[in-house]
C-alpha cells in the first residue's frame, strides 16, 4: 500500500487487509462489467462485443491521466511508483500464450475468478488449468529461463523509446483511445454475431469524451514540470541549516561503524567512479554526485530509518550534495568530516582527535590503533573489492506492488 | 421501463465520474499554477547541482594572488566568520556577513548591489561551500568561495607563500590511498613508519 507503507505512516502487516478490500472492488467492477460472462469476454476477438476494450482503455487512460497530473501536482512521489521491467521475448511469448488461453477458454485470470465465485463451472476448470499452467511453469523452470530472462530493457516509459515528451504521448493515447471506442462502437452495432448478447447500451459518452480531451490538451500546454516540490525545504528551512552542523560523522565514528561491522551507516561515495573504483571505503556505494538529481536514485536516498553518509576526498563535494539532498527534502543524510582525507589523517597518520568521539583519551588511542591494524591487515581491501554501482543495487528497492490481471 | 432507469443510472454514473475526476484535475492544476512553489529559492535545486559541478567556483590561491591587487577588476571578498574572528583580521576591504546573517534582507541586498564578483571565504571549507550552495540557490550568479580557510590563506600564501598549496583544492585526494593500504602490512614496523604519499599537484 504504497506510499503509506515504505514511509511508515501505516503498519506494513495491513498490506493483506488493504489487499482484501482493494480485491473486493476490483471484483465489484468486473462482475458489474459484465465481465463474469466468458461470451462477452471472448467478443472482443470475435468482434461482436468490444466491452473489455473500452474497459481497459479508459482504465489505463484514467492511470495515465492521473498519474502524470498527481505528478505534476506533486501529489505522488513518482520514485516510489513500479515500472515494469521489459523483457521482450517473454513478452511477446507470454503475450501470445496468454491471448491464445483468452480465447480458448474464454476468461482471464482475474475474470475467471470473478466468474467462478459465482458458480460457474467453466471458470472454476479454467482456474484450475492456470495452476496446472503455473505448476508445469515451475517445474520446468529451466528450460524457460533463458526466454523469460532474455533481452532486458530495463524499466522504460513508451514516451522514452519514441523520443517524444510524454504529455505528446498521452495525449496522442487518448485521441487513439477515443477513436478506438467510436470504431469498435460502430463495429458492435454492425455486427451480426451473438446479437442477443447486445442490450441496449448506448452510454452517453460524449461528455466524459469532452473532459478527457480537455484534460490531455492541458497536459500538452502546460508549463515544464518541475520535479516534485511538495517534499523540498523552503529557503527559510535550509537558512536554519546553513548555521547548524549537525549533519557531521566524524572519521572516528565511521571508522568505528566499519571495524566492529556495525552497519549502521550506509555509506555513499560521491566521487566519480575513477576515483571511485581506485579506492572506496568498504561497503560503500558509488553515487556521483552529477546524478543525484536522477529519478532512481531516489529510492536510494528515500530511506527511512537509515543514516546515509556522503563522503569525497575533501568535504566539498559531499558537502553540495549534501546540500542538493537536504534542499530536496531527504532528511537523513550526514557528510563524513574532512572526507576521505581526514579519515586518513585521523587513523594512520594520527590526526587530531575529534571531541565528538572521545570517551577517554585513552580508549580512543587504543580504538585508532586497532582500526589502523584491521584496515592493514587488508579487511579494507577485502570488503572494498565489492562496489556498487547505482542504480543496480537490487537490496536497496523498497517494497513494490508487483502489476498483473 | 426499468432497463431505461438502469440505463440512467449508468449515465449518471459515468457522467459523475468523470466530471469529479475533471475537477479534482483541473482544480489541482489551477491552484498549482496560483501558488508560488518556489519555496523561496530563485533557482532550481537541479540547476544549482548542475552549475556547481566541476571546481569553476572554487578560486585556487594562484588566482587569489593574481586578483589580489587594486588595479584589478573589482571583486568583493565576503568574510563569513564570526565577530572577533574578523576583528583579529581580515582580507583589504573584506565584507563581513556572518553565516548566522547570511541570508537577511539586508545582508541580500548589499551582495547583490555589490556591482562584483564575490568571493567567500571563512575559517572552514565546508562553511563556505555550504554559503555558495545558498547563495546560488537564491539566485546570485557571480559568486565564488576561496579554496582552504583564512588561516592558511593568511599563514601560506600571504605571510609565506608555499607553492606547494597554490593549487591547493580541498578535494583532491591527499593521500594515495590504495597504495598505503596494500603496502602498509608489508612493512617491518607493521606500517608505523610507512609515510603516506602526498599527492603533489601544480606546476610550475
Amino acid at each position: 500500500m504504497g506510499p503509506l507503507i515504505p514511509y511508515q505512516i501505516i503498519n506494513g502487516d495491513l498490506n493483506l487487509l488493504f489487499a482484501f478490500f482493494i480485491g473486493v472492488g476490483f471484483g465489484y467492477i468486473l462482475e458489474q462489467a459484465g465481465f463474469s460472462s466468458a461470451r462477452k469476454l471472448a467478443g472482443v476477438f470475435y468482434g461482436y462485443d468490444f466491452t473489455v476494450l473500452k474497459v481497459f482503455f479508459t482504465a489505463g487512460i484514467t492511470a495515465a491521466l492521473g498519474l502524470y497530473f498527481f505528478r505534476y501536482l506533486g501529489w505522488i512521489d513518482f520514485s516510489m511508483v513500479y515500472i515494469n521491467p521489459l523483457y521482450i521475448g517473454s513478452a511477446i511469448v507470454g503475450g501470445a500464450v496468454m491471448g491464445l488461453g483468452f480465447v480458448l477458454g474464454g476468461y482471464c485470470p482475474g475474470t475467471s475468478l470473478a466468474a467462478a465465485v459465482i458458480g460457474k463451472v467453466d471458470a472454476m476448470v479454467f482456474i484450475a488449468g492456470m495452476f496446472i499452467g503455473i505448476f508445469l511453469f515451475g517445474l520446468f523452470y529451466p528450460v524457460f529461463e533463458p526466454l523469460h530472462t532474455s533481452h532486458f530493457v530495463g524499466h522504460v516509459f513508451i514516451f522514452d523509446t519514441l523520443g517524444m515528451p510524454q504529455s505528446w504521448f498521452l495525449f496522442i493515447l487518448i485521441l487513439v483511445a477515443l477513436a478506438a471506442f467510436i470504431i469498435t462502437q460502430k463495429i458492435e452495432n454492425s455486427s451480426t454475431l451473438f446479437k442477443d448478447l447486445l442490450n441496449a447500451k448506448k452510454l452517453d459518452v460524449r461528455l466524459p469524451m469532452v473532459f478527457l480531451l480537455i484534460l490531455a490538451t492541458t497536459a500538452i500546454l502546460l508549463p515544464d514540470q518541475r520535479t516534485s516540490m511538495t517534499r523540498e525545504n523552503s529557503s527559510k528551512e535550509m537558512t536554519a541549516r546553513l548555521v547548524e552542523e549537525n549533519h557531521y560523522v566524524t572519521p572516528l565514528k565511521v571508522a568505528h561503524s566499519l571495524v566492529y561491522d556495525m552497519q549502521d551507516l550506509h555509506l555513499v561515495d560521491v566521487r566519480n567512479s575513477d576515483e571511485y573504483r581506485r579506492f572506496h571505503l568498504p561497503g560503500a556505494v558509488n553515487l556521483p554526485m552529477e546524478q543525484l538529481s536522477n529519478h532512481h536514485v531516489r529510492r536510494l536516498l528515500n530511506a527511512p530509518g537509515k543514516t546515509i553518509v556522503f563522503y569525497s576526498n575533501g568535504s566539498t563535494k559531499a558537502e553540495q550534495a549534501w546540500f542538493y539532498a537536504q534542499r530536496a527534502g531527504y532528511g537523513n543524510i550526514r557528510v563524513l568530516k574532512g572526507g576521505l582525507n581526514e579519515f586518513f589523517d585521523v587513523v594512520f597518520a594520527g590526526g587530531e582527535t575529534p571531541e565528538a568521539f572521545d570517551p577517554g583519551h585513552e580508549f580512543t588511542e587504543r580504538f585508532i590503533s586497532t582500526a589502523a591494524e584491521f584496515f592493514r591487515n587488508g579487511e579494507l581491501n577485502r570488503r572494498s573489492g565489492a562496489g556498487k554501482t547505482i542504480p543496480q543495487a537490487p537490496d536497496l528497492e523498497l517494497m513494490a506492488a508487483d502489476g498483473g490481471c | 421501463m426499468k432497463g431505461k432507469n438502469n440505463q440512467n443510472m449508468k449515465d449518471n454514473q459515468l457522467f459523475n465520474g468523470s466530471l469529479l475526476f475533471f475537477i479534482i484535475i483541473t482544480g489541482g492544476v489551477m491552484l498549482s499554477l496560483i501558488n508560488d512553489s518556489s519555496k523561496g529559492f530563485a533557482v532550481d535545486n537541479a540547476t544549482v547541482l548542475t552549475n556547481v559541478n566541476g571546481n569553476g567556483h572554487i578560486m585556487p590561491y594562484m588566482e587569489f594572488l593574481e586578483i589580489y591587487n587594486p588595479e584589478h577588476a573589482p571583486i568583493t571578498f565576503v568574510d563569513l566568520r564570526s565577530e572577533e574572528q574578523f576583528q583579529q583580521g581580515h582580507l583589504h576591504n573584506a565584507m563581513h556577513l556572518p553565516m548566522s546573517e547570511l541570508v537577511t534582507k539586508e545582508s541580500l541586498r548589499k551582495l547583490r548591489q555589490a556591482d562584483a564578483e564575490l568571493i567567500l571565504y571563512s575559517d572552514a571549507q565546508h562553511r563556505s561551500v555550504r554559503a555558495l550552495m545558498m547563495l546560488k540557490s537564491l539566485g546570485l550568479k557571480n559568486v565564488r568561495a576561496l579554496a582552504g580557510n583564512y588561516q592558511l590563506l593568511k599563514e601560506k600564501v600571504l605571510e609565506k607563500p608555499d607553492p606547494v598549496l597554490f593549487f591547493h583544492h580541498e578535494e583532491k585526494a591527499r593521500w594515495n590511498y590504495l597504495h598505503f593500504m596494500n603496502n602498509a602490512h608489508k612493512s617491518p614496523d607493521d606500517g608505523a613508519s610507512l609515510q603516506p604519499q602526498l599527492v603533489i599537484e601544480g606546476g610550475c
